[in-house]
C-alpha cells in the first residue's frame, strides 16, 4: 500500500486547469487501520481520492491510524475500509478510545467514507451473532444485526443527489437507519442495508457509510467529488465553488463505460 | 529399480475393486452423455453417486497409499500436477481428477473412465485436486491419509463471505487427514493449525488447548531472504508478521532462493540447486509443498516395504535428490502459464483468478519488455465481483506495453489501469476480435525478425475463449485439452 503523494504529474487524466484557487490547501487523509480494515478493493476508494486531488494539484498529508495511535484533530478526509469486526478485535477497542476526536471531526464536517465493518462502527451498536452487543460510536444513529443469509451480488441503486450509483455488495451485517438519518441511496437491484427498506448505505453531514464494493468510487467519481469539495471547505472554512474541481474528462469517461456495462451485469 | 518394481508387484494384488454392475451403469451414461454432445464429466458422476453411494468411498478406500486432497484458494491445478508427477517418478501409479472436476461427482466421473469394466482401479494412490467447499463434502465420506493445503486468499468472498471461513473449510479437511497434513507455513490462516497457539482449536474446546488433528503436521515454507519478496508480492507482509511468529515453526522443505528460472530449496537442511520450466515464484514454492508432500508418503511407503529404514539419511537424501530433479521437468499445468509461437511471436497465456496471483505473474515475469493484454471476464466462473483488480499493483506494467484490453470487464480493466497511471491503447470487448487485431495490427507484426513477446493475462472463462483462438492460429494443443476445457465452461463453477 505504498502511496505517491507528490503532485507534479497533473497531466494525466485530460485535467482541465482553469483553477480559481491561486493553491489549494494541503488536505490531510487519515486512513484508519490500514492493516486490519482493508477487504475486496478498499484500496481502490482511497487510490481514487488521492489520485482526483494529485491530479488537481491539491496537496495531501497522508496519516495511517493505527492502533494506539494519536487521532489527527486536523482530518479533512476519514477514510475506513471493510472488515470483520468481532467482540475480541482491537479496532474495535482502539476505536472507542479515540471516539470523542472522531465524532468531533466528523460533526465538524470533515468528509468522511466508510465501508462495511468501519461502516458498522459508525452506527449506535453492532450485535454479533453470539447476541453479544457491541457499542459503536454513535455518528450515525442506526443499528446493525449480523444475523442470517450474507447479502452478495452486483447493485444498483439511485441516488437523489448522485444519480445512479453502481456496485457490489457482500456482506451479513443488516443495517437499520433511524428515521432522521437517510440512505446514501435507495437499491434498484440488490438488497442493500437490510434487505427490507431499500436503503442502501448513510450520508449524513459530509460523512457517507456503504456496503458497496467494487470498490464504490472509480465508478461513482461524483461521490470521490463530492467529498474532496467537501474535504476543501472543511478545511479552508467557507464555502468553495464546485467547479475549483478540475473536470477529470478522460478517467470519467471510462468510469461512465465501465458503470454502463457494471448496469448491464446485473 | 528391482526394489521399486518388487513394491508395485506388491501393491498390484491389493487394487481397488468396484461393483461391476455400478461401473458398467457408469460407463453407459457416459457413453450416452458424450453421445450426447455433452462433455461425458459430470453426469455419470451424478447417476452413480445416486445409484451407489458407496462406489467412491469404496473403491478409493482400498488404494494402497490412500487418498491425497489437494486444496487452497490458489495453485491447486498446477500443484496437484505436480505431485502426481513426482508420485510416477518414484514408480507409483497416480489416479487423478486431471480434468478439473474438481467436485465429488467429477470425481467419481474420472474414476469411471479410468476403472476396468472388471472393476480394477488400477492406481497406487489418489490425488485429487478440490476446491475448498467441495474438499468438505469429500472428506466427509473419504478420508484422505494425506492433504495439501496451499494457501487461503481473499479472491473468492463472493462465494464464501470471509477468509476466515474458507479456512474453517480447510480445518475440516485437515481434520479428517489420517495421515500427514501438509501446511504452507507463510500463511496465517493455515501455519498454525494443529498447534497450540490455533485459536479455533482453543475457542471450540472450552477453553482446552487440544490439538484437533489426528494427523501428523508438516509445513513447507520460505527462506528469509525470499520471505519478504513472496509476502510483498500477495500483499500480505504486514499482516502477517503482525501474526503469532510462525515463521519460526519447522518447516522440512524451504525455497531459499530464486532467480530467474534457477532456484534453491533446503529440505532437513541440505540444500538443492535446480532450474524448473515451472515459471513464477509461486509455482515454485507450491513445489516445495509437493516435494514436502511426496517425501511423506514415500518414507510411508518405505516402512510398508522390507528392508528399509526410513531413518536411512542418506537413502533419504538420494531420494530428495531425486525428487527436485523430477520437479525441474515439470511443466505447468493448462492455462497457467502455456506458451505458443505465433508468426514468430512468443506469445504467452497466463490465467489470472485473484489480486494474488495476478500481482505475483506480473512481478514473476521477467523485465523484459514485452506487449501485454489483459481479458477480464466476471461470469460465475470468473467471479462476479471484480473488486479484486484493485488490489493488484498495476504500476509493475509501467515498462510495458499494454496493447489491448477486453472481455466483459475490459472498462473497469482501463478504468483501473488510468488509476495506476499505466497507458493502455485499445479496448475491445470481444476477446476473439481483441486477440486477432494484437497478432495481426501490432508494429512489429509479420516483416520483423524479432517481434516483441505477448503476454496475455486472462481471468478463468476468458482463457477458455482466448485458448482454443490461439490453438487454431497457432496449431498447437492437444484435442484432450481442449475436451477438457470444453467440458469446464459448460458447468456451473467447477474451479477453483
Amino acid at each position: 500500500m505504498t502511496t505517491n503523494t507528490n503532485i507534479n504529474s497533473n497531466t494525466s487524466a485530460g485535467v482541465q486547469t482553469n483553477t480559481k484557487l491561486e493553491t489549494f490547501p494541503e488536505l490531510t487523509v487519515v486512513h484508519l487501520y490500514p492493516h486490519e480494515m482493508d477487504i475486496n478493493g478498499d484500496y481502490g476508494n482511497l487510490l481514487t481520492l488521492l489520485k482526483r486531488m494529485q491530479w488537481r494539484g491539491i496537496p495531501v498529508k497522508r496519516v495511517r491510524h493505527n492502533i494506539g495511535d494519536e487521532f489527527p484533530q486536523d482530518a479533512d478526509i476519514i477514510f475506513g475500509g471493510g472488515g470483520e469486526i468481532t467482540d475480541k478485535s482491537d479496532v474495535h477497542c482502539d476505536i472507542l478510545r479515540i471516539k470523542d476526536q472522531l465524532r468531533f471531526v466528523v460533526e465538524q464536517g470533515a468528509a468522511t467514507l466508510v465501508f462495511g465493518g468501519s461502516y458498522q462502527l459508525f452506527g449506535s451498536g453492532i450485535k454479533l451473532e453470539n447476541s453479544e452487543e457491541l457499542e459503536g460510536l454513535g455518528l450515525f444513529d442506526m443499528h446493525t444485526v449480523i444475523e442470517g443469509e450474507r447479502f452478495i451480488g452486483n447493485v444498483a441503486a439511485k441516488s437523489d443527489r448522485f444519480g445512479t450509483i453502481v456496485g457490489f455488495e457482500n456482506h451479513a451485517g443488516k443495517t437499520y437507519l433511524k428515521e432522521r438519518f437517510k440512505p446514501l441511496a435507495q437499491v434498484t437491484k440488490g438488497l442493500g442495508n437490510n434487505g427490507s427498506d431499500s436503503g442502501e448505505g448513510v450520508h449524513y453531514r459530509h460523512a457517507i457509510g456503504s456496503y458497496l464494493y467494487g470498490p464504490l468510487l472509480p465508478k461513482n467519481p461524483a461521490i470521490a467529488d463530492y467529498l474532496i469539495h467537501k474535504a476543501l471547505e472543511h478545511h479552508l472554512g467557507r464555502r468553495v465553488a464546485a467547479d475549483e474541481l478540475a473536470l477529470l474528462t478522460e478517467v470519467d469517461a471510462c468510469a461512465v463505460k465501465a458503470a454502463e456495462i457494471a448496469l448491464s451485469r446485473l | 529399480m528391482n526394489q521399486q518394481q518388487k513394491g508395485n508387484s506388491r501393491v498390484a494384488k491389493s487394487r481397488a475393486y468396484g461393483n461391476p454392475f455400478v461401473i458398467a451403469l457408469g460407463k453407459a451414461v457416459r457413453g450416452l452423455a458424450r453421445v450426447r454432445g455433452g462433455s461425458g464429466s459430470a453426469i455419470p458422476g451424478v447417476v452413480v453417486d445416486k445409484v451407489a453411494p458407496d462406489f467412491a468411498p469404496r473403491v478409493l478406500g482400498a488404494l494402497p497409499y490412500g487418498v491425497v486432497v489437494v486444496s487452497g484458494t490458489n495453485g491447486k491445478t498446477t500443484t496437484t500436477k505436480i505431485v502426481t508427477e513426482l508420485l510416477e517418478s518414484q514408480g507409483l501409479k497416480v489416479f487423478t481428477n486431471s480434468s478439473g472436476s474438481n467436485f465429488m461427482r467429477g470425481v467419481i466421473a474420472s474414476l469411471l473412465s479410468e476403472i476396468t469394466v472388471g472393476g480394477r482401479l488400477e492406481a497406487d494412490i489418489a490425488v485429487l485436486e478440490l476446491d475448498e467447499a467441495h474438499a468438505v463434502h469429500f472428506v466427509k465420506r473419504v478420508a484422505p491419509r494425506y492433504s495439501l493445503l496451499l494457501n487461503v486468499m481473499p479472491d473468492q468472498l463472493d462465494r464464501f463471505g470471509t477468509v476466515e471461513y474458507t479456512a474453517s473449510l480447510l480445518r475440516q479437511v485437515a481434520e479428517r487427514t489420517t495421515g500427514t497434513v501438509v501446511l504452507n507455513r507463510e500463511d496465517a490462516q493455515l501455519s498454525l493449525f494443529g498447534t497450540q497457539s490455533d485459536k479455533a482449536d482453543i475457542s471450540e474446546a472450552s477453553g482446552a488447548d487440544t490439538n484437533s488433528l489426528i494427523a501428523r503436521v508438516c509445513r513447507f515454507g520460505l527462506g528469509e531472504q525470499i520471505r519478504d519478496r513472496f509476502l510483498t508480492a500477495i500483499g500480505a507482509a504486514e499482516k502477517a508478521t503482525d501474526n503469532n511468529g510462525f515463521e519460526s515453526l519447522p518447516a522440512t522443505v524451504l525455497l531459499t532462493s530464486m532467480e530467474g528460472k534457477d532456484v534453491s530449496y533446503e529440505i532437513i537442511g541440505d540444500t538443492f540447486n535446480a532450474s524448473l520450466v515451472l515459471k513464477g515464484l509461486h509455482n515454485a514454492y507450491n513445489g516445495a509443498g509437493a516435494i514436502a508432500l511426496v517425501r511423506e508418503i514415500m518414507a510411508d511407503g518405505a516402512k510398508l516395504k522390507e528392508g528399509q529404514n526410513p531413518q536411512d539419511t542418506d537413502r533419504s537424501k538420494e531420494c530428495d535428490r531425486k525428487l527436485v530433479a523430477a520437479l525441474t521437468k515439470i511443466e505447468s499445468a493448462f492455462g497457467r502459464g502455456e506458451s505458443f509461437v505465433f508468426n514468430g511471436r512468443e506469445i504467452e497465456m497466463l490465467l489470472v483468478k485473484n489480486a494474488g496471483g495476478f500481482s505475483l505473474a506480473l512481478e514473476s515475469f521477467d523485465s523484459e519488455e514485452c506487449l501485454v493484454m489483459i481479458v477480464a471476464n466476471d461470469e460465475v466462473g470468473d467471479g462476479r465481483d471484480v473488486s479484486w483488480l484493485y488490489d493488484v499493483d498495476f504500476t509493475l506494467l509501467k515498462d510495458n506495453e499494454v496493447v489491448m484490453l477486453s472481455g466483459s470487464r475490459a472498462y473497469d480493466m482501463a478504468l483501473r489501469l488510468q488509476y495506476d497511471e499505466v497507458p493502455y491503447q485499445n479496448v475491445v470487448l470481444d476477446p476473439i476480435t481483441a486477440l486477432d487485431q494484437v497478432l495481426t495490427g501490432a508494429k512489429d507484426a509479420g516483416n520483423s525478425t524479432n517481434p516483441r513477446p505477448l503476454h496475455i493475462f486472462c481471468t478463468y472463462t476468458a482463457m477458455m475463449r482466448v485458448r482454443p483462438r490461439l490453438i487454431a492460429l497457432t496449431g498447437v494443443g492437444s484435442t484432450t485439452r481442449v475436451a477438457a476445457t470444453d467440458s469446464l465452461s459448460t458447468g456451473k463453477k467447477q474451479v477453483n
